[in-house]
């Protein structure tokens, strides 16, 4: 009869059903398989692409007859563009000034560095490099743009993203209201035990701590805070390693002529 | 009656017999399919990939970066890709990549990176060749980018 369920229509069916999970299987398995993140240390690779190029740079490197020696950075030179430290990086009377913006290394005396981004420098001499003496170098060298410093502040996208993501539903007005109850009431008593408060004052108090205690969650807070923070600290509290903490090999000339090894350490904060 | 029964069973045996040839070629395709399918789509994703805003931007920036490392002078020269073109522009020591795939299921959308070089700022539109300088005239070393294009796929 016309209507009736029978066996092949009950195979169809299944048929169709089988058919379409396949398909919405391998297209997820496909999609999965794809997939490539591209996540790559960026301030890593900034921080090497900066040390190469500070070690080409014609301010610091050593030069006879018109040659250039790329790895063999003059003394001389590093004495007038960095602080110079004859106690290592240990030496935090003397390097504490280089965190000092008055100490900064601006763009006339090295044009190299990126975009609001503190690149702090450290060369040091290994060949004299002891316990009781470490020739070393240090400063920090900036290129800031103010407005977008302004625009682009992991402060202000920080609130940005506690705003998107503030809670509008009806549970969460409920949670609100409640806590600013509970924390009324809680200041009003408070409040009247305390001269001079009273229960007014108590009540709105307790009300405000309470709206606000429930205004985001931790994991709101967190997450905003992950977001937003810059990615070389992300990767500092992640790896427990600052970025290029090992540094470039070089070669230090000094003016008698005597040649030492060092390497060239560069850190990178990117503000933005 | 007997007659309308053997009819009405050896229809059934038949469809069933239908049935079965149509799942069997069903399935042997959907096999070949997936094979073919998957092949095709990793390639479109790794082209899309390799030619991407995002890849583009950051081989550039790195490669901008790279061209401090010469203490005299250099010449690179970059093609991302031959049918591909871009839009770029620079200020700030940040370029912003834009690439123009000519698909439409393919969105467009540009990607930032920074570069450490003293490069001044440039804007190149519909260009896939790059020509990345550093120059030294009179003692004096600078930087200098042009862009061109190696083939109108766009």
């Amino acid at each position: 009869m016309k209507g009736d369920i029978t066996i092949n229509v009950i195979m169809s069916g299944l048929f169709a059903i089988g058919v379409a999970a396949f398909a919405v299987y391998f297209l997820f398995k496909v999609f999965q398989e794809v997939q490539t993140l591209n996540f790559q240390t960026q301030t890593e690779r900034d921080a090497i692409f900066l040390a190469n190029a500070l070690i080409s740079h014609e301010k610091l490197i050593y030069e006879k007859d018109g040659i250039k020696y790329r790895g063999m950075l003059n003394a001389s030179k590093l004495d007038d563009i960095f602080k110079k430290s004859y106690k290592g990086f240990n030496d935090t009377d003397n390097f504490k000034n280089v965190f000092d913006p008055s100490y900064w290394i601006t763009q006339d005396k090295i044009d190299l560095g990126y975009t609001n981004t503190l690149s702090l420098i450290l060369i040091i001499d290994l060949d004299d490099c002891n316990k009781d003496r470490c020739v070393a170098w240090g400063g920090i060298a900036t290129n800031l743009n103010a407005l977008e410093l302004a625009v682009n502040n992991p402060l202000i996208n920080f609130g940005k993203c506690l705003v998107q993501s503030f809670d509008v539903s009806r549970g969460h007005l409920e949670k609100t209201v409640g806590a600013c109850a509970a924390g009324g009431g809680l200041g009003a008593v408070i409040g009247s035990v305390i001269p001079g408060i009273g229960t007014a004052i108590g009540a709105a108090i307790g009300c405000g701590v309470g709206v606000i205690a429930t205004l985001w969650t931790p994991e709101e807070i967190g997450n905003c805070f992950m977001k937003n923070i810059p990615e070389s600290i992300k990767m500092w509290v992640e790896t427990d390693n600052p970025v290029s903490h090992k540094g470039v090999p070089i070669n230090i000339i000094y003016d008698d002529g005597s040649i030492h090894k060092g390497r060239l350490i560069v850190s990178l904060l990117e503000l933005v | 009656m007997v007659l309308v029964k053997l009819v009405k069973k050896s229809k059934s045996q038949l469809e069933v017999k239908w049935f079965l040839a149509i799942f069997i070629v069903t399935v042997i395709t959907l096999l070949i399919l997936t094979n073919i399918i998957s092949t095709t789509l990793t390639r479109l994703y790794q082209e899309v990939a390799e030619s991407s805003s995002e890849n583009v931007a950051i081989q550039l920036s790195s490669l901008m970066s790279a061209a401090g490392s010469a203490p005299d002078r250099i010449d690179i020269e970059y093609v991302p890709s031959e049918g591909v073109l871009y839009d770029v522009s620079a200020s700030g020591r940040k370029i912003e990549v834009l690439a123009k795939f000519s698909p439409i299921y393919i969105q467009k959308m540009p990607f930032e990176s920074k570069f450490c070089t003293n490069f001044a700022d440039f804007k190149f539109n519909d260009v896939n060749k790059f020509s990345i300088q550093k120059i030294k005239e009179n003692g004096v070393s600078y930087y200098k980018i042009s862009a061109g294009r190696v083939r109108n796929e766009g």
